[in-house]
């Protein structure tokens, strides 16, 4: 295995790993928040809102844009 | 827009939340100053622009939204919003990545969506209060996702000069196939911003 596919294989290990999280957090929500209600948190003041949405924008700019 | 109950006061409340603001703007700038140095300066005006627009006129405890829409309602804007997403995906993905065309149609949804979210109020309820236990494993994830791509930055030849034996993900987005694929990852952006939002 070369070095590209070790990356490759890490990016898919930590996508899996969010999956793993989210899954325990839909059927433990005492022990796990999801993903929707960490970001719901994050987002309920104008701050956090902006943050999150500012990462979002991002996101678009660093896959598509410029 | 949804309607306010009480207030939410405190200092304690206060102090937790213009810190957790000041940790937003620090890490907004950070990562612009990092965006400039790679070679993105769309990137990082952006981030930088709103890290000191956040500094400049930070955002006061808000109280928490105390009617959220109704099913009928929402379900009408979760068509329209599809409909529109998939018109958006379809127009946008035939732009060359990279490009102007492509920047801009980024920019404008993004921009209007960041207008909404500093001038208007959350529209859902947040839930109560979460532990740092219960955001670890995300914590966690997202730190080890971070670190890995910064490593694989740092093995770059430069930090303008992409790699393929240390790919970071948009080397490896960058080395998938356009067109169709373009289409597909603009909509699940697209989608995803309409979802923070409605948030």
């Amino acid at each position: 295995m070369n070095s590209h596919e070790v990356s490759v294989t890490i990016y898919g290990a930590l996508a899996l790993g969010g999956v793993v999280v989210e899954l325990v957090a839909l059927s433990k929500p005492d022990r796990v928040a999801s993903l929707g209600r960490a970001l719901g948190r994050a987002m309920r003041t104008r701050t956090g809102r902006v943050g999150i949405v500012t990462g979002w924008v991002w996101l678009g700019l660093h896959f598509f844009g410029l | 827009m949804a309607q306010r109950s009480g207030t939410r006061t405190g200092a304690g409340s206060t102090l937790r939340t213009s810190g957790q603001a000041q940790v937003i703007v620090v890490i907004l700038i950070l990562a612009g100053v990092f965006d400039a140095i790679s070679g993105n300066p769309v990137d990082a005006l952006l981030l930088i622009g709103v890290g000191i627009l956040l500094g400049l006129f930070p955002g006061d405890p808000e109280p928490e939204p105390t009617a959220e829409p109704s099913i009928r309602s929402r379900s009408r804007r979760v068509i329209v919003a599809g409909l529109a997403a998939v018109g958006f995906a379809t127009v946008v993905g035939t732009f060359e990545r990279h490009s102007w065309p492509m920047t801009a149609g980024i920019l404008i949804p993004g921009i209007g969506a960041l207008a909404l979210a500093g001038t208007g109020a959350q529209q859902r309820r947040p839930g109560p209060p979460l532990e740092l236990r219960q955001l670890l494993p995300w914590i966690t994830v997202a730190v080890s996702l971070g670190i890995f791509e910064l490593v694989n930055l740092l093995l770059q030849p430069g930090l303008t000069i992409d790699s393929y034996d240390h790919p970071t993900l948009s080397v490896l987005w960058d080395g998938a196939s356009g067109g169709l694929g373009d289409s597909i990852g603009l909509l699940a952006w697209i989608t995803l911003g309409v979802y923070l939002v409605d948030r």
